[in-house]
């Protein structure tokens, strides 16, 4: 039975959305601004669409589905989740932006290819990404569909079908709609309304003493760290795989290295710093606490992924709860629509412009790209259709995937400079392979190892006696990363200022400027290679 | 020995040597000193490419610029029409093409296409013409820094943004 007071406030707010959308669109001058990508938006509003929208489906229906079913157990996921953005920083952070700067590379797979020379990575690298991104829509058409249902009533299958045509049109043909200020304010929705479901929740109950009074009363073991009756008991591997798929696994995420890549604007960059806290504090333990207030109010709730729109639409009024369902729709499409894209993209640049023939038409270019977000849209769909994977399982295989694919020959692409591209490749394939077959074959009960953490152990390995029993990498890629990884430091300042997109100048200028001829380099007194007298000062 | 120069088309430099050497200074409280030591000419293809796409309910047209680095064989995007100078220079501060970058057409070409796609989420492939061509360099200052810990840094400034990157030498 439809709920128009739902259906109404929910089809309203994506109207105004959209309304908003063509509005700011009209205020952007000239072409130019569109192709720069939304570069006149405020930056500390572009992070936060970053941090936001890339959350959405897992953060409202697969982090709530875990607690309802493994009560504080989920916590493992969320503590390493809580640290991810700051372990990837500490790691990876000063040293690829270094490397990168030294090599000129500006995108994750350019940087792969770059530190380790050969075709192949390319190709693997793409392939994996696209397949993994896949993944990761799949679980954000799911999470559409979900949340049609909730709101209409609609069968799950009709909000599948609905969400995911939405998805696909908008990345079809949404034109500027996209725009970033509707993502940002769909993120602070997103945010203000979990914490008013929690709040709301925790005064339903009486109370934190309350809730855990209450669930213990159901199944004490739902507080324990080991999961509900125990689930886990003892497997250290499964929770090795919990806390680290999200505290180191977002070294192997393309969306994740691209940040690092990209962050050439110093305001998007002590902004995200910001913002990250922001989020951090009020996002990403409140879902989690949400699927345990369902164990207390929702016992009979059938499907745990409907936790949050459930306690949403008994806890709040009708409208409140409609927005803030809607603005999980809305960041749902968004998520859905920029991993689609990115996908397209690598398929693009990484693939057909790199390996395509020369004569290869525009027309013909953009029906590839089409065909492969019609593919991922109808692959989903089916998947979905057939045998509806849960959107936490889906959201955990892809970020393992990629993480397992790529977080290895990263992180020994700084450190290790014995690593080489048969080594990277067999890392990025085997671990990938790893996480593709635990998964599938559910390997994890068997074993008591996370396939996130059985794919790192594969890759890492792989990685180490491939390299080894072949030959030391040649070049003098090795040199440019010893180079930069062992050169003065920056103060951070100028290092946040800098102009990322200024890299491949850079190289080109220190080695202009590094020819050994004999010439002596600026800093020992002015060099023949530059004008000393510029005309014009 | 002796010096050559050649006639060439430059980027117009909006960024003097003082304003790089201020910029630097300016980003961190670390930075001791920065001294512009000289120039040079970085060269590029500049395209202008007249587009035009259709979206759901847009319509556009206009004439975008793209440049290709003749090194390094990267695309970028140009957001204004350049002011473009006739100056002689030095040939030897001139950075050398790699003549083996493939086709830079080709590269401004699919990466116009490829923003079209990606930000416009145009419904079909855009007409793009190529009706501008042109070899052009861009002014970059090399500048010696040094910080208060005794860290001497190359950087380049870019002549015309003003924007910097740091060059990390043998």
């Amino acid at each position: 039975m439809t709920n128009w007071s739902l259906v109404l406030p929910f089809v309203g707010y994506l109207l105004c959305l959209l309304g908003f959308g063509y509005v700011a669109s009209k205020r952007l001058d000239d072409l130019s601004d569109y192709l720069l990508g939304g570069r006149t938006i405020n930056s500390g509003v572009t992070a936060l669409t970053l941090q936001a929208t890339s959350m959405s489906g897992f953060m409202f229906m697969g982090g709530p589905a875990l607690a309802f079913k493994q009560g504080l157990w989920a916590l493992w996921y969320a503590a390493g989740d809580f640290g991810g953005g700051l372990v990837n920083l500490a790691v990876l952070g000063r040293n690829l932006r270094r490397i990168t700067e030294a090599l000129g590379s500006l995108t994750p797979i350019e940087w792969l290819e770059d530190r380790y020379p050969h075709p192949s990575i390319r190709i693997a690298g793409a392939t994996i990404s696209i397949v993994f991104l896949a993944a990761y829509v799949f679980a954000q058409f799911i999470a559409a569909g979900k949340a049609i249902e909730s709101i209409s009533g609609l069968p799950f299958l009709y909000g599948l079908l609905i969400g995911a045509g939405i998805i696909v049109l908008y990345t079809f043909v949404g034109g500027y709609l996209a725009v970033a200020w509707t993502d940002a304010f769909q993120a602070i929705v997103m945010a203000i309304g979990i914490n008013v479901i929690l709040i709301a929740g925790i005064f339903e109950i009486g109370g934190i003493r309350a809730l855990i009074d209450e669930i213990a009363a159901k199944d004490p073991t739902y507080l324990s760290i080991w999961g509900q009756g125990f689930e886990h008991a003892g497997e250290w591997g499964v929770v090795a795989g919990a806390v680290l798929i999200y505290s180191v696994g977002y070294m192997g995420l393309p969306h994740a290295v691209v940040r690092h890549l990209s962050m050439n604007d110093p305001d998007t960059a002590k902004k995200a710093t910001v913002w990250n806290v922001f989020y951090n504090t009020f996002f990403v333990y409140q879902p989690y606490v949400l699927g345990l207030i369902a164990i207390v109010l929702l016992p009979n709730l059938d499907d745990p992924e409907m936790a949050v729109p459930e306690l949403a639409t008994s806890l709040l009024p009708s409208v409140v709860a409609a927005v803030v369902l809607a603005a999980l729709m809305a960041a749902v499409m968004s998520t859905a629509d920029s991993l689609l894209i990115m996908a397209g993209s690598i398929l693009a640049r990484d693939v057909i412009q790199r390996f395509g023939s020369d004569d290869l038409t525009d027309d013909r270019m953009f029906l590839w790209s089409r065909l492969l977000v019609l593919g991922i849209g109808v692959g989903g769909v089916i998947v979905a259709a057939i045998q509806p994977p849960g959107v936490f399982e889906l959201v955990i295989f892809a970020f393992g995937g990629l993480g397992t694919a790529f977080l290895v020959p990263n992180v020994a692409g700084v450190y290790w400079d014995r690593a080489n591209w048969q080594g990277a490749l067999a890392g990025m394939i085997g671990g990938a392979a790893t996480n593709i077959t635990w998964t599938a074959q559910g390997l994890q009960d068997s074993t008591a190892i996370h396939p996130f953490f059985a794919g790192l152990i594969a890759s890492s390995v792989l990685l180490v006696v491939v390299t080894l029993a072949t030959e030391p990498p040649t070049g003098d890629t090795i040199a440019v990363v010893r180079r930069a990884r062992t050169a003065g430091s920056a103060p951070s300042g100028t290092v946040q200022k800098s102009t990322r997109s200024l890299a491949p100048e850079a190289r080109a200028v220190g080695e202009h400027l590094s020819m050994d001829d004999g010439t002596p380099r600026p800093t020992e007194g002015g060099s023949p290679a530059l004008d000393a007298h510029p005309s014009d000062d | 020995m002796t010096t050559t120069y050649r006639t060439i088309t430059l980027f117009e430099q909006e960024t003097s040597a003082a304003s790089a050497e201020r910029a630097l200074l300016e980003t961190d409280g670390e930075m001791a000193a920065a001294t512009a030591t000289g120039l040079v000419r970085y060269p590029y293809r500049v395209f202008g490419i007249d587009l035009r796409a259709k979206a759901l309910f847009e319509e556009y047209q206009d004439r975008v610029y793209c440049g290709v680095d003749l090194c390094q064989g990267k695309e970028l995007f140009i957001g204004e029409r350049p002011t473009l100078v006739e100056r002689s220079i030095d040939t030897d501060t001139l950075i050398s093409a790699d003549e083996s970058v493939a086709d830079p057409e080709r590269t401004a070409h699919q990466h116009v296409l490829e923003l079209a796609r990606t930000e416009l989420r145009v419904g079909s492939a855009p007409e793009l013409g190529v009706v501008e061509d042109r070899r052009v360099h861009r002014p970059f200052h090399v500048v010696e820094c040094e910080t208060v810990d005794g860290v001497f840094l190359t950087y380049i400034v870019d002549g015309v943004s003003g924007d910097f990157h740091r060059v990390y030498l043998d």
